[in-house]
């Protein structure tokens, strides 16, 4: 199941480049559907479960609507199915998989718009994790089903999705604040990681850098690019994606529940998410559990902008330091750094994000008033109804993959280390997002 | 969890340049020319153990790059 390196891999067939394409078709259908009148056809396809409390309530939502979640299930089935074929996975059983995953979000979705649960803060996002956790520790899995859980490509659409629901206006003002307050966590957590790491628990200092970077910058894609760029040893990796992965999953109940608790705004909630999370897919599914798009956004904004375009800063600068001091090279004979490590690293998705909110914000520039808010209504609606299926299958596919028997392989000293790292950095994320920050976040709508 | 490529290359048509092409190959390296010079890769051999082998056989850090990429493997978070 594992596939080839990217470096080896031709653009065309990498996965941000797919999730790209397809979400830009989206935002591009849907609004060419918008100014030829024909927005119908895309609000078909943008099925929505109603909040419930009678099962009859549901089934009515369903009757009125047959058609949709055929529709959803084909534009979708089609489009990940082309992807399939290109990248090089098995298209038939993708397809088989995908069929099986669509059923589970159907189900979930449907749980998850239950008034009782939603009460209780059970809504879809935390339903799709349990499920998925459930079934995939408790029986094996066929492998055709497996084919199906990409968790990193479904996320990546939402991602690229949720950029045409954030206007570039709102990235422009924000960014440098989320930048500012990802900078000070980022640096403080990595440190934090690493000098623990190194100085108490002994461990190797590249070893330790991987692990400060899967803590403080963004995740499991920080860790493989740092990683990467200090050469740290395979092993090391596993490790350090093994404490993200624990981590993250941990925080994606934590969080929230930490939220509600403290009595936070969903702005406020989702940004303080959005800097102590420790992936992109596990704070996605954090910030939604939170019931409230501004949670959302602001995640977004913190986790995205903030925190994952700067992995490749991060790269060079690990770079030079393992080549420079760790490698101890004779006077002047240290091993060249090449620039285009920022490039290489940088999480090439993040440039379709941006691509679907300056389109967007293009268009709501040239429109009246009148179209801006029709605009915003049913076309960006049902571009937030599809990106919310593709979160679902990424929290799903977040339950399913997530083993906790596999990722207990490892010695006490990288855990307490980043442990160390999580006491730091929950707290100061609390703090920057409440009090230094947190009239910013506030008045993010 | 993860799957790795680790690159090496060389820049250049000197004779030290072309010298290093036979060791990488030792080493378990696939080794071909490049645009300006040799390039070897593996998807077994790790980054930080190739450059100790080569300084080990009397090479400067300044005469090789080394590159290494890791890939997550399916189901990866």
């Amino acid at each position: 199941m594992s596939q080839p390196t990217p470096v080896a891999v031709p653009w065309h067939r990498r996965e941000d480049t797919w999730a790209i394409a397809i979400a830009l078709a989206l935002v591009a259908t849907t609004t060419a559907a918008f100014f030829l009148g024909a927005s119908r056809v895309v609000s078909t396809t943008a099925l929505t479960v109603p909040t419930w409390t009678t099962a009859g309530k549901v089934l009515e939502a369903f009757r009125a609507n047959p058609v949709a979640p055929l529709a959803l299930f084909g534009v979708f089935l089609a489009a990940f199915s082309a992807a399939s074929a290109v990248i090089g996975w098995d298209v038939a059983k993708y397809a088989a998989g995908f069929g099986v995953l669509f059923v589970f979000s159907i189900l979930v979705t449907v749980l998850g718009s239950n008034a009782l649960l939603r009460a209780w803060q059970l809504e879809t996002p935390l339903l799709a994790l349990a499920v998925g956790m459930a079934l995939g520790n408790a029986v094996p899995l066929p492998g055709w089903f497996q084919t199906a859980l990409r968790t990193e490509f479904y996320v990546k659409v939402g991602i690229v999705l949720m950029g045409a629901t954030l206007p570039f206006t709102i990235i422009l003002q924000a960014g440098p604040l989320a930048i500012a307050q990802a900078t000070v966590v980022s640096v403080v957590t990595f440190a934090t990681i690493y000098l623990a790491a190194t100085r108490l628990f002994g461990l190797d200092r590249r070893f330790g850098a991987t692990l400060g970077a899967g803590g403080s910058i963004c995740g499991v894609s920080a860790a493989i690019a740092i990683g990467g760029a200090c050469r740290a040893e395979k092993s090391h990796v596993s490790v350090a994606i093994s404490m993200v992965i624990l981590w993250a999953v941990a925080m994606i109940f934590v969080l929230p529940f930490g939220a509600h608790r403290l009595g936070l705004a969903p702005g406020v909630a989702g940004a303080w998410i959005g800097t102590s999370e420790f992936a992109d897919a596990a704070g996605f599914a954090a910030a939604s559990a939170l019931g409230d798009e501004r949670a959302v956004k602001t995640f977004t904004l913190m986790k995205v902008v903030g925190r994952d375009m700067f992995v490749g800063l991060w790269a060079l600068l690990v770079a030079f330091l393992s080549v420079t001091r760790w490698d101890r090279p004779r006077a002047g004979e240290a091993e060249r750094v090449r620039v285009g490590e920022i490039w290489s690293r940088f999480p090439k998705f993040i440039l379709g994000f941006f691509a679907a909110s300056l389109a967007v914000t293009a268009i709501l520039a040239t429109v009246d008033a009148r179209t801006g808010g029709q605009y915003a209504r049913d076309a960006l609606g049902a571009l937030k109804t599809l990106r919310g299926w593709a979160f679902t299958w990424t929290f799903l596919s977040i339950g399913f993959t997530t083993r906790f028997r596999e990722l207990t392989r490892f010695g006490w000293r990288p855990f307490a280390a980043f442990a160390v790292g999580v006491l730091v950095n929950v707290p100061l994320g609390y703090w920057l997002s409440t009090s230094v920050f947190g009239a910013y976040w506030l008045a993010v709508r | 969890m993860v799957d790795h490529l680790t690159r090496v290359t060389v820049q250049g048509d000197s004779a030290r340049a072309r010298a290093l092409g036979a060791p990488l190959a030792d080493r378990g390296l696939a080794v071909r020319a490049g645009a300006r010079g040799l390039v070897a890769e593996s998807a077994e051999v790790e980054g930080q153990p190739v450059k100790a082998y080569l300084r080990g056989r009397g090479f400067a850090d300044r005469e090789f790059q080394v590159y290494v990429e890791y890939a997550r493997r399916w189901g990866t978070l």
